[in-house]
């Protein structure tokens, strides 16, 4: 339509102007708040800085050297004498004049000049203070190819003695290769413990990740409908189910871990003697231990929704149209208060917008406050429910996927490194907070990514298998995971990768891996050293990556 | 075969390999658990818990906006919404920390581009040439390139003394284009289909460079012009012009946006004039020496090939050699240099006796090779690891972020370009080749409109990426919001961190959200 304008182009020129100003605006506006300043890469001391940091790169602390060295003493007086003179010392073809001989403060300068030394050899001034045990670093030096040296220094401090100290012109003669450094040792180390990082991630991020994305896949849960009584029922029977057997499990684990008890501390003693496996052994024990009263709460939670749905369908299919109105309205004004008091103290406990200023503390009175609103509520929705017929089906699975995606995408939108910070908060500084932090963002990346792949299946087999009369699981079973295996494994590869890059990185929070070591180089200005550290981790991740890729191409 | 083979297994000996594996993978495991120092007693510390708590309900309870205080003197109600000195600050450095994203994209593509087509395969893999033609092409790179340099610094030079007089730059500027494009209109044609006489063709060179001098010379007056009036642009528009008041000093910006163009433009200048130099050298040296072998025959040939093997393994391992002696700083340059450039250089002088003269070599496959690699090893190393480097360099602050942001962009999107470019259906190039076009319109009329969607697909996701990178390269020091958020976290303000972790969750999901629209309307 706007190209057939009768009266040229004008209309469009004006919006190409338009446009292009607001870019130009854009862009001008981001120099500005970017503080992009082309001068600062160019001052002087900031290039010597990278030349500096540049050639320390290129000389990786890889090795330990054996030095051998020449020394040539000459001595010193401190403070001066009335009479300033040099000296002078000739030994085994090598001549040394310092001029003067004395220093009384530090800002006196004597100079070494010196003949016969070995070509391009590279050396230092070294002085032994009265009453000191070390030797300090005066000067360095570098001999010239002809074996003539000079320097300039001055005293770094003035320990005054009436007898004459000593300096030593010492020489590096020789310098070879006598094993690695412990910043390679250390590298290694951390290398390893990176790589172990990303795979503990990996690996928990997925197992618990395949699950979730069943339940975030659209597809699979446009079906899943159920009566309001079955909703209800399974909402008003959650806490007691899932309450008794949280309890229950406290009730089981309760001895062991209580502060009495030495049971963890005798088997850790027990099955330490075992090396790395036992630990590995007890780890999975104390693990379980610790998960038993959260994983029967959430089975209790899920035979309660279980119970409750099957229930509310079975009734609501037998009861006559207005008895089952009756039950409707009593159902959803308990559910609805039951979901609204859990909220509420979900809400409470967690203190959003610092709501706990406005409530009594004890459990008792936040139940009391919570339950009339909580009724209200619960009476508007079951008014509501009168208006609908009362065997409709209600969409709860797209609630669930809304939700369950919903938590995904935020998760994901939080980078791993702020995961850390928090992390390292609860269990400390080191791999397991940078482990965990991985963990929770795998399992948000790739339960989203899973259930991607799981709408994008073909519908065919699940047809056929419905056509048959399976359930809902046999359905996932047969027509479902055969389809999907081959992109989640492409996934897990993926996630893999991205997961050996981050855990080097996140050290830089404090969660471990060889980031930590890095910066902490970095910070220190030990340049060779941080360098073996990015040889390390180029090499472990360009290796891993041709790996994986390899590995995924044979297997899909 | 395979399948035969599988079935001959003895069942007793495949439970013996899935048991070795299962063993294999509990060791691993089990050695995973140690090193990473997983420990379940910090999980159940009841003091660990209770600090979590802390931090969670403090994380839950933003600091946004300052609570109704009645103010004990005057007893008067403050302002009932005024948001925190937190706020405030999240929502500059949100705005900072989108910018650096948007510069380091937009830098990013834009040097991303040409570099893909060097590191794709499919196009790099038919650039032969006979050994003559690119060993000339080396020994002619430092010339050409030495020259470019010369040139521009000489104009830069030149440009900057009248840098002073802003009216004066501006005259002079237009009076260079205008005899520019004078010589261009009503000089010689510099390219013609005729043959000419030396004479005439010593006329089109000695044109052709004075145009080029002009050009460099224009381009920077426009960088002095741009410092200079950019800067007092920018003081125009503070000192509030045209009676407008505040609005103008909020336009200042515009100001410093030329000053940049301008610094970035005399900064550029020499080494992009370099750059194009080297290259025309190398094309002009690829060109003549190959037409050279194509055109000799037997020893003048052999004579021609040896000669350039010998001058082109000289200067790249005299360049090699220059490049270590300044890493490094040897005692004897010499001997990095010159023995071994001669030394080399016979080497390769011998060796070239045994090929013949117009085999063709695959260059284009080994600067493929040479682009991946360095995409590949760029890519592996993270942009908070190059920014940690670059805060050495430019110092703490948004600009060593956006540089280790465009360095890590340009490698990422160098990589999924070229593979875009390797992807492509051949079947378009196979038409404009049989229509005789030469490589650069084949690259144009056949590649380009195949790549422009996945490029415009993958630039959005970078985009999406570096955005969730700039929120955390603060961490390492390299501006944007995540310095002052590991700062808060470092001194227990978690409320604080909340305004700014949310602040981010909002700014990401937004932007996630409207990238992912754009594409669907792009693509």
């Amino acid at each position: 339509m706007k190209n057939e304008n009768p009266n040229g182009r004008s209309p469009q020129w004006w919006k190409t102007a338009v446009i292009i100003l607001a870019i130009f605006l854009l862009y001008a506006y981001g120099l500005q708040v970017t503080k992009v300043n082309l001068e600062e890469p160019l001052e002087p001391q900031r290039q010597e800085n990278l030349v500096s940091l540049i050639r320390s790169f290129a000389r990786p602390d890889f090795f330990t050297y054996d030095t051998e060295t020449r020394r040539t003493a000459v001595s010193l007086r401190m403070p001066c004498p009335e009479e300033i003179k040099g000296s002078q010392v000739s030994i085994e073809g090598r001549e040394l004049l310092m001029v003067p001989n004395c220093a009384s403060t530090t800002q006196d300068t004597i100079t070494i000049t010196g003949s016969g030394f070995q070509p391009n050899a590279e050396g230092l001034i070294a002085w032994k203070p009265i009453d000191a045990t070390t030797t300090r670093r005066v000067a360095e030096f570098k001999v010239n190819a002809d074996g003539q040296m000079e320097t300039t220094f001055t005293m770094p401090d003035i320990r005054a003695s009436e007898e004459p100290q000593t300096l030593e012109v010492v020489e590096v003669v020789d310098r070879h290769i006598v094993g690695l450094s412990d910043t390679t040792f250390e590298a290694l180390d951390k290398i390893i413990e990176t790589v172990l990082m990303a795979l503990m991630a990996s690996t928990i991020g997925t197992l618990i990740s395949i699950p979730l994305s069943f339940i975030a896949a659209r597809n699979l849960m446009q079906n899943v409908k159920a009566p309001i009584t079955g909703i209800m029922s399974g909402l008003i029977l959650l806490p007691v189910f899932g309450g008794l057997a949280f309890w229950l499990g406290r009730l089981l684990v309760g001895p062991v871990l209580s502060a009495d008890s030495t049971f963890l501390a005798s088997l850790q003693t027990g099955l330490e003697t075992l090396g790395f496996v036992g630990n590995f052994i007890f780890v999975i024990i104390e693990l379980i231990i610790l998960l038993l009263p959260l994983m029967l709460g959430f089975v209790g939670a899920l035979a309660a929704n279980l119970v409750g749905s099957r229930l509310g369908e079975r009734v609501t299919m037998q009861l006559p149209e207005n008895t089952l109105r009756i039950l409707n309205f009593v159902t959803t004004l308990l559910g609805t208060a039951v979901l609204f008091i859990l909220i509420a103290f979900s809400v409470t406990w967690l203190n959003l917008l610092g709501i706990r200023e406005f409530l009594p503390e004890t459990f008792g009175a936040q139940l009391n406050a919570f339950l009339l609103p909580g009724l209200v509520l619960g009476l508007i929705a079951a008014l509501f429910t009168l208006r609908v017929p009362a065997k409709h089906h209600y969409p709860v699975g797209l609630v669930i996927y809304n939700t369950t995606r919903t938590i995904f995408n935020a998760t994901r939108s939080i980078e791993p490194l702020m995961m850390g910070f928090v992390f390292v908060v609860w269990v400390g500084l080191g791999p397991f907070a940078g482990i965990m932090a991985l963990t929770l963002h795998s399992v948000a990346d790739l339960g989203k990514l899973f259930s991607e792949e799981v709408e994008n299946i073909n519908e065919g087999p699940v047809e056929a298998i419905t056509a048959t009369g399976a359930s809902q699981l046999q359905r996932i079973v047969y027509a479902v995971v055969p389809q999907v295996t081959p992109h989640y494994i492409a996934y897990i590869f993926y996630r893999w990768d991205i997961n050996v890059r981050l855990s080097t990185i996140i050290g830089f929070v404090g969660g471990g891996g060889i980031g930590f070591v890095l910066q902490r180089n970095i910070n220190q200005l030990l340049y060779t050293r941080a360098s073996v550290m990015v040889i390390a981790i180029a090499i472990v991740v360009v290796v891993l990556d041709n790996i994986s890729a390899r590995v995924r191409s044979r297997i899909i | 075969m395979t399948s035969l083979k599988q079935e001959e297994k003895s069942p007793g000996r495949q439970a013996l390999q899935t048991f070795i594996a299962f063993v294999l993978l509990f060791l691993i495991y089990a050695i995973a658990v140690q090193v990473t120092e997983i420990d379940m007693g910090k999980l159940r510390s009841e003091n660990r818990q209770s600090q979590l708590i802390g931090v969670l309900r403090f994380l839950a309870d933003p600091d946004i906006t300052n609570p109704d205080l009645i103010d004990p003197l005057f007893e008067e109600e403050t302002e009932s919404f005024d948001l925190t000195e937190t706020s405030v600050n999240t929502l500059n450095l949100i705005v900072e920390t989108i910018f650096m994203a948007l510069l380091a994209t937009t830098i990013g593509t834009v040097l991303a581009v040409p570099v893909s087509f060097l590191a794709a395969r499919n196009l790099m893999l038919e650039v032969t040439s006979p050994l003559a033609s690119f060993m000339l092409a080396l020994a002619l790179l430092p010339i050409g390139g030495g020259l470019g340099l010369l040139g521009a610094r000489q104009m830069v030079n030149l440009a900057a003394n009248f840098s002073n007089q802003t009216g004066l730059t501006l005259g002079i500027f237009t009076a260079t284009v205008v005899a520019s494009w004078l010589l261009l209109r009503f000089g010689p044609p510099i390219v013609t289909d005729k043959k000419r006489s030396s004479g005439a063709t010593a006329v089109a060179l000695g044109e052709l460079v004075l145009i080029i001098l002009l050009t460099l010379f224009a381009l920077a007056l426009l960088s002095a012009l741009g410092q200079v009036g950019g800067v007092s642009l920018a003081n125009f528009l503070q000192s509030s012009a045209f009676g407008l008041g505040p609005i103008t000093v909020n336009f200042s910006f515009v100001g410093n946006f030329f000053k940049i163009m301008g610094d970035m433009l005399s900064l550029v200048l020499p080494a992009l004039t370099a750059v194009l130099g080297a290259g025309v050298a190398m094309l002009l040296g690829s060109r003549y020496g190959q037409e050279a072998v194509l055109r000799l025959s037997g020893t003048p040939a052999r004579l021609v090939t040896t000669v350039c093997t010998f001058l082109g393994t000289a200067v790249l391992v005299y360049g090699i050699g220059t490049i270590l002696n300044w890493l490094y700083e040897f005692d004897n340059p010499t001997n990095w240099t010159l023995y071994p450039a001669l030394a080399l250089g016979v080497i390769a002088t011998v060796g070239s006796l045994f090929v013949a003269p117009k085999r063709p070599f695959g260059v284009g496959f080994a600067i493929y090779t040479l682009a991946r690699g360095i995409f590949n090893t760029l890519r592996s190393i993270e942009p908070l690891i190059m920014a940690i480097v670059f805060v050495v360099w430019v110092g703490l602050g948004p600009f060593a972020g956006v540089m280790a942001l465009t360095l890590h962009t340009i490698a990422a999107l160098g990589k999924l370009f070229s593979e875009q470019i390797e992807g492509i259906d051949d079947g378009p190039i196979e038409a404009i080749n049989a229509t005789g076009a030469n490589r650069l319109q084949m690259i144009v009329f056949a590649v380009i409109p195949q790549i422009v969607p996945p490029y415009i697909a993958y630039t959005l996701y970078r985009w999406d990426i570096n955005v969730r990178m700039s929120t955390i390269i603060g961490f390492v020091g390299g501006g944007g919001i995540g310095f002052l958020l590991s700062q808060s976290i470092r001194l227990l303000r978690y409320r604080e961190a909340s305004v700014m972790m949310l602040a981010i969750a909002i700014v990401v999901s937004l932007l996630d959200y409207i990238s992912s629209s754009v594409r669907r309307r792009v693509i």
